[in-house]
């Protein structure tokens, strides 16, 4: 398979553009693996690349229900930033942002990261201060963080409503300028590609149905496509992670739930940045194609619909309404919803578990996008070495046991309140 | 009786009329949380009847859970307090404001926000129910008059979307 | 949006209602540290029918219990609880 460059698009057009190969092979699964991946999302196909890329290994399998980019890959509002409190979350975060800064070299595939800015609002002094609190945090862990007057934010993103009459007034923000999007297909297809090109399988449409044991050790996995022996068995399905652990019988500090986003019409570039809030449960940007992309709050009760409910729809459109008034202009032409990990602590969960020779990604709430390069680079490591990496070491399944919990927010064990 | 004379309303106190509709703040009233896993305890104590119904109203007292009632009566009404029973009674008069609507499209209005659906909502009955985002209370007192009540801190926001939907 | 027949007031559009924690989570007083820890941390969380905790937080501010199918929303039961009777 060739490299994709300008020139290769310009002699195809000499050729009616005929040189196009699929992305990425679909082979028959093998009847063993050195390690298998359950799951075939951005976060997955990342960890198969870096396997493969990183530790050199060549027999590894990602195994999809559906089709690449199906799932919560597809699902999210593709915002990228690494403004967080806790060190872990900086760490980890952080590395992920320094690697979309290359990663569209990286995957010779464009990912169409957009670093525009992520811009956190505040409405009240009390906003002001935990903004300010925050901004610290990052800078001593050196992450780059400002605080934006009301003149500056007015400056950068002249649609905001302004006024001191404004439903939810401004008194100014916080960004992270390296902060901003990326395109979520694009993402998958670019980490599928690439692993593919270094000899991992990807194979689609196979569902993990159950677990072969080996007195206490998973030595294979039961899937719609037959027995596959494995070495390895990384899960990797943020959003159902209850569901396929507890096929071998793990609880987890897991519990799904129904985010929902949605988008405009397409129209010419009006929001610069991605706009959040410290206090609201809204954040908007609008995507290369023009659309406005609306994000709102989880459902706040357990489900795997994969649809959502209207009254949390209406709930974040009002709020983005009144930030941004010029949008009740505009046409919603689509709305759709993944189901997020919530974990008890609000952070990832990624390292062994308690059976022998399987491991667990998940547990990313509604954060996840942008840590895909992160959270395979550090999978990967875990993965082939058996041992978490520096940066996933605090995300250990056992720390709810050992009371380390890493809990952004101090609200304790509770995933349908964050 | 101080803070009667330099009350400070969260929302304007002449009415706002709109065609079909008129709003406007009822007076203060006294307002008193009863609860109780037995209401034979807080008949006792009132010396009067509960409805047990819930949704369910008499002389001033609605029945809104299956250990919870409402009592509003007129400002400096004396009620007992003290009983040695397992209940509570407290006085939550100035932690809500009432908004009166009245008119034909009294109930239209209402519903722009709120899911229940107030055609079926009988003379008389009360209940808890939502407001978008909001708790409130609804007393439909006549065919066209409701009462809401809702929190102080509410209500600023409470006026603005009433009045909005009338004028639509 | 669901709707649920609170066993209460009849049935009231799920905005009324708020979600608290499913049954297996509620920690026995007794319980020892072990399995206290695993109640209040881990979840069954199937991705099928399970029992849920709700008040009708905005209505008669009652608990119940919830059995709901997590993927179609399908409800099987509603059943009407006090506090001291989930532990």
């Amino acid at each position: 398979m060739s490299q994709y460059s300008a020139f290769g698009l310009l002699r195809g057009a000499f050729n009616g553009q005929k040189h196009w190969q699929p992305a990425w092979r679909d082979p028959q699964p093998k009847s063993h693996y050195d390690i298998i991946i359950i799951g075939g999302g951005g976060h997955g196909l990342a960890t198969a690349y870096y396997l493969a890329k990183v530790h050199g290994l060549k027999n590894i399998a990602v195994l999809e229900k559906g089709w690449i980019g199906g799932g919560n890959t597809g699902r999210n509002t593709t915002i990228v930033r690494s403004n967080y409190r806790l060190k872990p979350l900086h760490d980890l975060f952080e590395f992920g942002l320094k690697m979309w800064e290359h990663l569209s070299d990286e995957l010779n595939y464009n990912v169409m990261f957009s670093p525009r800015g992520a811009m956190f609002l505040g409405h009240s002094d009390a906003d002001m201060t935990k903004l300010a609190e925050r901004g610290d945090a990052m800078r001593c862990d050196g992450i780059d963080a400002d605080l934006m007057t009301r003149a500056e934010v007015a400056k950068f993103e002249p649609l905001l409503d302004m006024s001191r009459a404004a439903r939810f007034p401004i008194d100014g923000a916080l960004i992270q300028r390296r902060g901003g999007t990326a395109r979520h297909d694009a993402v998958a297809w670019g980490y599928a590609r690439a692993a593919d090109m270094l000899g991992v399988d990807i194979i689609q449409k196979c569902e993990v149905t159950g677990f072969v044991r080996d007195g206490a050790a998973v030595v294979g996995v039961e899937t719609t496509r037959g027995r596959i022996g494995a070495g390895r068995v990384g899960i990797c399905v943020a959003g159902n992670s209850g569901h396929v652990a507890g096929l071998v019988g793990l609880q987890l500090p897991i519990e799904s739930q129904t985010l929902q986003a949605m988008v405009t019409e397409g129209v010419k570039p009006m929001i610069n940045s991605v706009i959040m809030s410290q206090s609201l449960h809204c954040y908007i940007s609008q995507s290369d194609k023009g659309g406005v992309v609306f994000g709102g709050d989880p459902d706040n009760w357990p489900s795997y619909a994969q649809r959502g409910n209207s009254k949390v729809m209406e709930g974040a459109v009002a709020q983005g309404l009144a930030l941004v008034p010029a949008l009740s202009r505009l046409r919603m032409v689509r709305t759709w919803s993944g189901v997020t990990d919530m974990s008890f602590d609000g952070a990832p969960i990624i390292g062994e578990t308690p059976v022998k020779n399987l491991y667990l990604n998940g547990g990313w709430c509604y954060g996840g996008f942008k840590a895909t390069p992160a959270s395979g680079w550090t999978y990967a490591h875990t993965l082939a070495t058996g041992t978490p990496h520096a940066l996933n070491a605090p995300f250990a399944l056992d720390r709810f046991e050992r009371g380390a919990t890493i809990d952004e927010t101090g609200s304790g064990p509770m995933p349908n309140s964050r | 009786m101080s803070d009667v004379l330099i009350r400070n309303e969260p929302v304007p106190e002449t009415q706002y009329v709109a065609a079909g509709v008129t709003i406007s703040l009822a007076g203060p009233m006294q307002r008193l949380a009863l609860r109780a896993r037995r209401a034979e305890d807080l008949e006792t104590v009132l010396k009067v009847t509960l409805p047990r119904k819930i949704g369910a109203s008499e002389s001033g007292i609605a029945c809104l859970g299956p250990d919870e009632w409402y009592l509003r009566t007129k400002v400096g009404a004396t009620i007992p307090t003290a009983s040695g029973l397992p209940l509570a009674i407290t006085d939550i008069s100035d932690r809500s404001i009432c908004v009166v609507l009245e008119g034909p499209r009294a109930a239209e209005i209402l519903m722009s926000g709120c899911p229940l659906d107030l055609n079926k909502f009988a003379v008389g009955q009360v209940t808890r129910t939502i407001y978008e985002t909001v708790e409130v209370i609804i007393i439909r007192e006549a065919e066209d008059r409701f009462h809401v009540e809702l929190w102080r801190s509410f209500a600023a926001w409470f006026w603005i979307a009433m009045t909005t939907a009338a004028r639509h | 949006m669901m709707q649920f027949a609170c066993p209460h007031c009849g049935p009231r559009a799920q905005a009324e209602f708020v979600y608290e924690r499913t049954v297996d989570s509620v920690v026995a007083l007794d319980a020892s540290p072990e399995d206290a820890m695993r109640t209040l941390f881990t979840r069954n969380n199937p991705r099928g029918v399970d029992d849920e905790i709700w008040r009708h937080t905005y209505g008669c501010r009652a608990w119940m219990v919830i059995t709901r199918h997590r993927v179609t929303n399908e409800i099987r039961a509603i059943e009407a609880v006090g506090p001291e009777s989930l532990i």
